[in-house]
């Protein structure tokens, strides 16, 4: 059975149509970045999975339910979401740990504080990323690089079964990047996690994914194998710009 | 300190000017660091308005803060989350009218207008058993919530879209803290008056945030700041004959200037630096 599916779905903000019949289906294990252009929707559809964006026509399944505002918050405790890195005053009142911590609080409910079970996985979801020296340091004291694998180890925290990228890599150094992208890599294989991720970064796109899909002016315009992906007519239609594809020792990378 | 404490109506009015400021100082922590202030300030200003509206129309002012406090808390939640909607914007023009409410209210009260006017400088002077009892059932409640959704909160301040996207009830508990703020103004509003009473919600937790990375002893020293602010404040106001109001807010304005100096925070380079 599909972990996740989007059938038929169309989103509109006002007037604008954002998504258009868009349909995908997402099974265990897979790994499947979503790219194109700006204003494509991407992040728009990502929201689909966990309830943060309403469908306006079509429906979102998660294991099988219709994702609905109702059934949102269930499924939310299974479905960990990762942000584009964002500014955090650095006089924030919140550790590094304590930041991780939160990540666990959806699936523990209400009225119920975390106990050693939860923490464990804080500490364990720290070490997982690198962090472990980091957690009592105040969240809005670390680097941009460091930010992200918080929000990555947050997310770890929560024991999810499919993790939502958007975009993780995004106003991040090349060191940073390459740091983000190999623990996402090594985290998957790890925890044999189901992967969406937006990307912009192509050469991520290459080097991680398994399934991709194209998004240009809030329609699929294609989805398939990270193989058959890499053609340069269909990245160049998509972009609006001529590509080329350059291969070195396996590894391909993406020029425009 | 003896003869301050020598008559009970200013033994009342420094145990509610205590309460109203440790309750008033544990608000301000939302509206801080969940960057509320514009919210925050258009709740306060509507309990104002609605009290002075109430006074006029015969209605207790109680009821009448309370009225509106809530009401402006249920509109501004939901209009804070309207997507591409410029909440300074809407915020400024509510703020506008919620005042020419007061005003107009207040111009149009029959006779000396001292009830009127004592809601807008405050007037813990005049302070009852059931203004009291009544602040101690907001500062309990608020406590109470502060106690049992202490996780939400800390996950809401630390990220709000992740604490939404893992499951945390974001929406209902930000609502509830603006109908919290609605209730804890529309209590306080009598002691600490209408103009000054949002001054003391902001000033004792821009103070705490200075000096502590934890949120639990923010809550902590916000309170204190806030109950100390209006001991002192009431305390100069007795022995120097100053309008008790401005002198609290004076003072809690003094904690953080004096928090902002020895803060260990002073050298942090901006957001996004």
């Amino acid at each position: 059975m599909a972990l996740a599916a989007l059938e038929e779905v169309s989103v509109a903000f006002g007037p604008r149509r954002v998504l258009d019949k868009v349909s995908l289906t997402v099974n265990p294990g897979d790994f499947w970045t979503l790219i194109g252009p700006n204003g494509a929707g991407k992040s728009t559809l990502l929201g689909l999975f966990n309830g943060l964006t309403r469908a306006g026509s079509g429906r979102a399944t998660y294991k099988g339910r219709e994702v609905t505002p109702k059934t949102a918050p269930l499924a939310r405790r299974e479905i960990a979401h990762v942000f584009q890195a964002a500014d955090i005053d650095p006089r924030m009142p919140l550790s590094v740990f304590e930041s991780v911590l939160s990540g666990t609080y959806g699936r523990l409910g209400l009225f119920k504080r975390p106990g050693e079970k939860e923490k464990n996985l804080a500490l364990k979801a720290l070490e997982a990323v690198g962090l472990s020296g980091l957690a009592k340091r105040p969240v809005g004291h670390l680097s941009g690089g460091e930010r992200q694998r918080v929000a990555l180890a947050r997310a770890l925290a929560q024991e999810p079964e499919f993790l939502l990228l958007d975009e993780p890599t995004a106003s991040l150094d090349r060191q940073a990047q390459r740091e983000i992208l190999d623990g996402i890599a090594a985290l998957q294989r790890r925890y044999r996690l189901t992967v969406f991720m937006v990307t912009h970064d192509l050469n991520a796109v290459f080097s991680l994914a398994r399934q991709v899909a194209m998004l240009k002016g809030g329609r699929l315009v294609w989805a398939g194998p990270v193989d058959e992906a890499a053609d340069t007519e269909r990245l160049g239609s998509l972009y609006g710009v001529p590509v080329a594809i350059a291969e070195y020792r396996g590894r391909r990378a993406v020029i425009f | 300190m003896e003869s301050f404490l020598s008559y009970e109506f200013l033994r009342r009015a420094l145990l509610m000017g205590v309460l109203g400021g440790g309750v008033c100082g544990a608000l301000g922590v939302f509206v801080v660091l969940w960057r509320m202030s514009l919210v925050g300030m258009c709740i306060s200003h509507a309990a104002f308005a609605g009290a002075l509206v109430g006074l006029w129309l015969g209605f207790p002012p109680l009821a009448g803060g309370l009225a509106a406090g809530l009401g402006a808390a249920a509109l501004s939640g939901p209009l804070a989350e309207r997507p591409g909607f410029s909440l300074d914007t809407a915020m400024g023009v509510i703020f506008s009218v919620v005042m020419s409410l007061a005003m107009l209210a207040l111009g149009l009260l029959p006779g000396a207008r001292t009830e009127g006017l004592s809601l807008i400088w405050g007037s813990l002077l005049t302070v009852t058993a059931f203004d009291l009892a009544l602040m101690s059932g907001a500062a309990c409640t608020l406590s109470l919530f502060i106690v049992c959704f202490f996780k939400e909160i800390q996950a809401i301040i630390g990220h709000s879209q992740a604490a939404l996207a893992c499951g945390v009830p974001v929406r209902q508990i930000r609502h509830a803290c603006l109908a919290l703020m609605g209730l804890v103004v529309a209590c306080a509003l009598k002691a600490i008056g209408g103009l000054l009473i949002f001054s003391l919600i902001v000033t004792p937790a821009a103070a705490a945030l200075q000096i502590t990375y934890s949120l639990r002893l923010m809550f902590v020293l916000s309170a204190a700041f806030g109950a100390v602010a209006a001991a002192c404040g009431l305390w100069l106001s007795f022995h120097f004959a100053l309008p008790a109001g401005a002198a609290i807010v004076l003072f809690s304005a003094l904690i953080l200037i004096a928090c902002m100096i020895f803060s260990p925070k002073r050298n942090m380079p901006p957001q996004g630096g």
